[in-house]
C-alpha cells in the first residue's frame, strides 16, 4: 500500500473484540491504516462490518482491544476530532444556534464569540432563518446541515463522519454531499468517511477503503481520481463515474454476501 | 337551527362545549332539587351549597382552611420532589447509584403512606411537620421514578455527542441530563402533586384539628352534607388550579416542546 506523505492518522494492529454470551466477536482485526493530512477517506463495507466501530474507536466513544490509533495533533488549542454522527443526533432542547455552537460551548468559548462563529457557518449553509428554530421543525435535511456546522465549526484536527446522510431521500443525500465538499474546501481537514454507499464514497473521497464482514479487515484500497474541487451532480454524469462504482461493487459484493450468510 | 360553517372556529365550538357541559348539569341538578327528586338531608342543591360556601367564605374559616392545607401540600411537595429529582436523575445518570437505590425504591414504593402517619407522628409529634412528611413521602417516590426513567430514556446518541465535543461533567448535567429528562421530571411532579392532595385529606380526616380534609370530616360529624359538599369542590378546584399551573410552568420551561402538535 502507499503511504500518504504525511500520515494525520495512523492505525496499527487495530483490533476489537466483544464479549458476548456466545463467546467473543471480533468486530475488527488487524487494522492499519496510515490517513494523510487533509485526506479526504471513504470507508465502505456491508452492514455490521464494524466500520463504525472503527470511527468510535477514532473519535474516542470506545477503545480498542489491542493496537494503537494516533491522530497527529498540530494545534493543541484545537480539538482532536469532531464527529458527525448520524440522523437524530442534535439536541431536541436546543435551538439551531445553540445546537451549533454546542461544540464551542463545551469547550469554554465565550457566547458572543460561539453565536458568531456559529452563525456565520449557519449563514453558509443557507439556515440563518431558522437559528431559533429547535429541531423538530427542521426538515432531515436541514438537521443534518446542522450537524455540519456543529463539527466544522470546532475547527478540528479531524472530521469523523457516520453515514451521515443515511437517513435522507435521494435528492437532498446529493445535495447535501455537495454542500459538505463545499465547506470542505474551505478548511481541507483530513476527513474519515464511513458510508456503505459506493456512489457517496467516490464523490466524496480520495480514497475508498472497502472493508470486509466480520470481523471486520481492510480488503482493498481505490485511489479516487476525480479532480476538485468537485461537483456532485455532474461528477454523477460522467461515464467513468459507474464504471468505477460497478468495479468497487464487485469487489464488495461478495462481502455483502457473506454478511447476509453470517445473519443468524 | 345550522351551525354556519366558520361562524365559530372548531377550537371554539369545543371550548364553548366544555364550558356548556358542567353548566347544564348544575341546572338539571338545580330542577330536581326543585322539583323535590331530590333529598336535601343527602344531597343538597347547588344554590344551597352555593350558600353555605358563601357563609363559609364570610365567617373565613373556609379560606383559613384552604390556607392551612396549601401550606402542607407545598411544603411537603417540595420537600418531597427536590430529593425525588436529585436522586432520581441520578439513578438514571449512574448505574452503581441505580444498583445501590434501585432495591429500596422497589421496597418503598408501594407502601400505602396514609398507612405511615401514626408511625410518622410518634416521631414527628401531631404537629405539621407529621402531615408534611406524609405529603413528602407520597411525592418523592414518584418523582424519583419518573425523573430516572426520564435520563434512561435519553437517547444514548446525546451522550455519544456530549463526549465526543468534551462535555465537562457540570455541561452534561446542564445541556443534556436535565433537559432530556424534564418531561418525565414533569410527569412525575403531576403524579405526585394528585397524590399530595389524596395524602394531605386522608391525613386532615384522621389528625387535624384543621384543613379541607378536617371540615370535610367535621361536616360528616355534624352532618351538615352543604358544608361537606363545600369541602369536596373546594378540594377539587384546589386541585385543578395546581394542575394548572404545574402545566404552565412545564410549558415556560420546555419551549422546545411548545409548537408540538
Amino acid at each position: 500500500m502507499e503511504l500518504p506523505i504525511r500520515a494525520k492518522i495512523a492505525i496499527s494492529d487495530l483490533s476489537k473484540s466483544f464479549r458476548t454470551r456466545r463467546g467473543e466477536t471480533h468486530a475488527l482485526r488487524g487494522i492499519n491504516l496510515a490517513i494523510g493530512a487533509s485526506e479526504f477517506l471513504c470507508i465502505v463495507g456491508p452492514s455490521g462490518c464494524g466500520k463504525t466501530t472503527l470511527l468510535r474507536i477514532l473519535a474516542g466513544l470506545e477503545t480498542q482491544t489491542s493496537g494503537t490509533v494516533t491522530i497527529a495533533q498540530d494545534d493543541p488549542s484545537r480539538p482532536l476530532n469532531s464527529m458527525v454522527f448520524q440522523d437524530h443526533s442534535l439536541f431536541p432542547w436546543l435551538t439551531v444556534l445553540d445546537n451549533a455552537a454546542f461544540g464551542l460551548e463545551m469547550r469554554g468559548v465565550p457566547r458572543t464569540q460561539r453565536y458568531e462563529k456559529s452563525r456565520a457557518l449557519l449563514d453558509s449553509v443557507g439556515l440563518t432563518r431558522f437559528s431559533d428554530y429547535y429541531p423538530h421543525q427542521l426538515s432531515g435535511g436541514m438537521k443534518q446541515r446542522v450537524s455540519l456546522v456543529r463539527a466544522f465549526v470546532t475547527d478540528p484536527e479531524v472530521l469523523l463522519m457516520d453515514e451521515p446522510f443515511a437517513a435522507l431521500d435521494a435528492q437532498n443525500k446529493v445535495l447535501l454531499q455537495d454542500e459538505l465538499l463545499r465547506i470542505w474546501e474551505a478548511s481541507r481537514k483530513t476527513v474519515v468517511y464511513i458510508t456503505h454507499s459506493i456512489e457517496e464514497a467516490l464523490a466524496l473521497g480520495d480514497r475508498i477503503v472497502v472493508m470486509t464482514s466480520s470481523p471486520g479487515q481492510l480488503k482493498e484500497t481505490i485511489p479516487v481520481e476525480f479532480p476538485r474541487p468537485r461537483n456532485v451532480f455532474e461528477l454523477r454524469a460522467r461515464p467513468e463515474f459507474g464504471i468505477i462504482s460497478a468495479r468497487i461493487w464487485e469487489i464488495l459484493e461478495l462481502e455483502v454476501l457473506k454478511a447476509r450468510e453470517a445473519q443468524p | 337551527m345550522t351551525w354556519s360553517k366558520g361562524a365559530l372556529s372548531l377550537e371554539n365550538r369545543e371550548r364553548l362545549l366544555s364550558i356548556a357541559s358542567p353548566v347544564a348539569l348544575l341546572l338539571v341538578w338545580q330542577l330536581m332539587s326543585w322539583a323535590g327528586l331530590l333529598d336535601p338531608r343527602f344531597i343538597p342543591s347547588p344554590i344551597g351549597i352555593g350558600k353555605a360556601a358563601y357563609a363559609m367564605l364570610l365567617s373565613g374559616e373556609l379560606l383559613q382552611n384552604i390556607w392551612v392545607s396549601l401550606i402542607r401540600i407545598l411544603a411537603g411537595f417540595v420537600i418531597g420532589a427536590v430529593p425525588g429529582i436529585l436522586i432520581g436523575l441520578a439513578m438514571g445518570v449512574s448505574r452503581w447509584v441505580r444498583a445501590a437505590v434501585d432495591p429500596l425504591v422497589a421496597a418503598l414504593f408501594p407502601i400505602p403512606k396514609i398507612s405511615l402517619l401514626p408511625l410518622i407522628m410518634l416521631y414527628l409529634g401531631i404537629g405539621e411537620a407529621s402531615k408534611i412528611a406524609l405529603v413528602a413521602l407520597g411525592v418523592v417516590f414518584l418523582v424519583l421514578i419518573n425523573a430516572m426513567a426520564g435520563v434512561l430514556a435519553i437517547d444514548p446518541i446525546h451522550f455519544d455527542v456530549a463526549k465526543n465535543y468534551g462535555a465537562p461533567r457540570y455541561k452534561l448535567w446542564t445541556r443534556v441530563v436535565i433537559p432530556g429528562a424534564l418531561p418525565m421530571i414533569f410527569v412525575g411532579m403531576r403524579l405526585g402533586i394528585g397524590v399530595a392532595f389524596i395524602v394531605i385529606v386522608a391525613a386532615e380526616f384522621v389528625a387535624a384539628r384543621s384543613g379541607i380534609g378536617y371540615l370535610i370530616w367535621t361536616s360528616w360529624e355534624t352532618l351538615r352534607i352543604e358544608n361537606m359538599f363545600v369541602g369536596i369542590i373546594t378540594i377539587t378546584v384546589l386541585g385543578v388550579l395546581t394542575t394548572l399551573l404545574l402545566r404552565e410552568i412545564e410549558r415556560l420551561a420546555m419551549p422546545w416542546r411548545r409548537e408540538r402538535a
